[in-house]
């Protein structure tokens, strides 16, 4: 049994545009055309802002990879100097006589975040609350009222195709994912499959692919996602499209890390 | 930026212990939150050399360089009061911190950097100058750079370089596959795997809280 998602198809569109631009906007080189639109959807989407905390984390690991270099030693007292100036200043409009002047305070790039605030973080989680019961993902209401941060878990699916990409996303313990694909064949039938720890395979859906080969749906299984070994979408050549293992999702956790200013 | 100190000067945590060069981030960063800057000095001889390296790697200039490490740990100071260790440490705030003003400078100069293939001598008799960090320090570090780049290590070199290619020179998927003269669709499907291989390949909470 497979249904589609409840959502207006804007919020579509922009999950599907958003998770294809994910791992530029981790790497900080979104185009600038695109950034508008995805900082926005982040603001809404609980799904899409999960999996950027999660390339974050990783992306975060590259700095450590550089060969190690320090500053000449006028580096520290220059801005020592500085900082003086400003504990001993704080209200001016020009720097203090004899402090370097540098270049002013730079605004966040183009192509990196910030990507919410408090008030859009505030709105995003009374919308993701919303968006996710509709989903059948949670049931709405829980004890304290409050969205369960992460229960849900979001996974890459692996591509055998080059442009092709999908996620899903789901409670482990539920039997609803959320499918998330793009650059599929919209001329091929695409149906989702899951494969047990006995080895059973279990076709649970068809997925219905847009004339852009974008596709977002829930699928329903017979059982927890997270207790399959793969779930895969296979064209109806047989070939398999994407697949993934959802017993990953019991064990990957929503990592740490300071949003960036 | 005023308001910024402002804020650190109203909000700011106060701290109950004297600071040593043994102190947490945490201890240290509510210290700079207080006006202490003393706080920073340790701070600063502890991180100037992957915040500096990092962007030297960036840039590929020593000068510019130098002047993003001072505004990154300006702006820490500015910003100490709002810094939680509960959501990642200090050096991963700082080196975001680096990573989004080196794009903005890699922006406005409209060029690109070159390749800091290896420390000028004269950085490197700089260094004999500056305080050097604790040698726990160090050693985190290293082990954090050894297991980073066996990750990496494990990466296609083609994945590996489109990562590379975004990450510290700025460029955009589409500017990498100009200058590869690659598709655009599989610099993206390169550059997706090779991030998805490196999340797998690195315990990224260990090393974080490391």
């Amino acid at each position: 049994m497979n249904h589609t998602a409840p959502h207006n198809q804007s919020m579509q569109d922009d999950c599907l545009f958003c998770m294809e631009h994910l791992t530029e906007a981790a790497l900080g080189i979104l185009e600038p055309e695109d950034r508008p639109r995805i900082e926005h959807h982040l603001a809404d989407c609980n799904v899409c802002r999960t999996e950027l905390h999660e390339l974050d984390a990783t992306v975060n690991l590259l700095p450590h990879a550089v060969d190690q270099v320090g500053p000449r030693s006028g580096a520290r007292q220059s801005l020592l100097a500085r900082m003086q100036a400003e504990r001993d200043q704080p209200i001016r409009s020009q720097p203090a006589a004899g402090v370097p002047r540098t270049r002013p305070q730079s605004r966040p790039a183009p192509g990196r975040r910030p990507l919410w605030t408090m008030g859009s973080v505030f709105a995003a989680l009374s919308i993701a609350l919303v968006a996710i019961a509709a989903w059948n993902l949670l049931p709405i209401g829980t004890s304290d009222g409050s969205l369960p941060q992460g229960q849900i878990r979001v996974l890459a699916m692996e591509s055998s195709s080059e442009g092709t990409g999908g996620h899903i996303g789901a409670d482990p313990e539920q039997k609803d994912g959320m499918v998330i694909a793009w650059n599929l064949d919209p001329t091929q039938k695409h149906e989702v499959w899951c494969v047990n720890r006995d080895g059973v395979k279990t076709m649970v859906g068809e997925l219905d692919v847009a004339q852009s080969g974008s596709v977002m749906q829930t699928v329903s299984f017979p059982e927890a996602v997270g207790a399959y070994d793969q779930i895969y979408v296979a064209r109806n050549d047989g070939t398999e499209e994407l697949t993934v293992a959802p017993n990953k999702l019991r064990n990957s956790d929503i990592p740490s890390g300071t949003p960036p200013d | 930026m005023h308001r910024d100190l402002d804020r650190v000067t109203q909000n700011s945590i106060q701290p109950t212990t004297s600071i040593s060069i043994d102190s947490t981030d945490a201890d240290l960063m509510a210290h700079m939150a207080a006006g202490n800057t003393a706080a920073m000095e340790l701070l600063y001889d502890r991180y100037n050399r992957p915040v500096y390296s990092f962007a030297y790697r960036m840039l590929g200039d020593r000068e510019h360089a130098e002047e993003l490490l001072q505004e990154v740990f300006l702006r820490a100071w500015r910003r100490s009061s709002r810094f939680s260790d509960t959501r990642g440490s200090l050096i991963s705030w700082l080196l975001s911190i680096t990573h989004n003003m080196a794009i903005d400078e890699l922006r406005k100069q409209q060029r690109r950097p070159r390749k800091a293939e290896s420390a000028e001598p004269d950085v490197l008799l700089g260094t004999l100058h500056d305080t050097a960090p604790s040698v726990e320090t160090q050693a985190i570090l290293a082990d954090r750079q050894r297991m980073v780049r066996a990750a990496l290590a494990e990466l296609p070199e083609n994945q590996r370089l489109v990562l590379e290619m975004g990450y510290f020179n700025g460029l955009t998927q589409r500017e990498i596959s100009e200058t590869l003269d690659v598709p655009l669709g599989t610099i993206k499907t390169r550059m997706r795997l090779g991030l998805r291989k490196l999340q797998d390949a690195v315990d990224i909470e260990a090393l974080d809280h490391a």
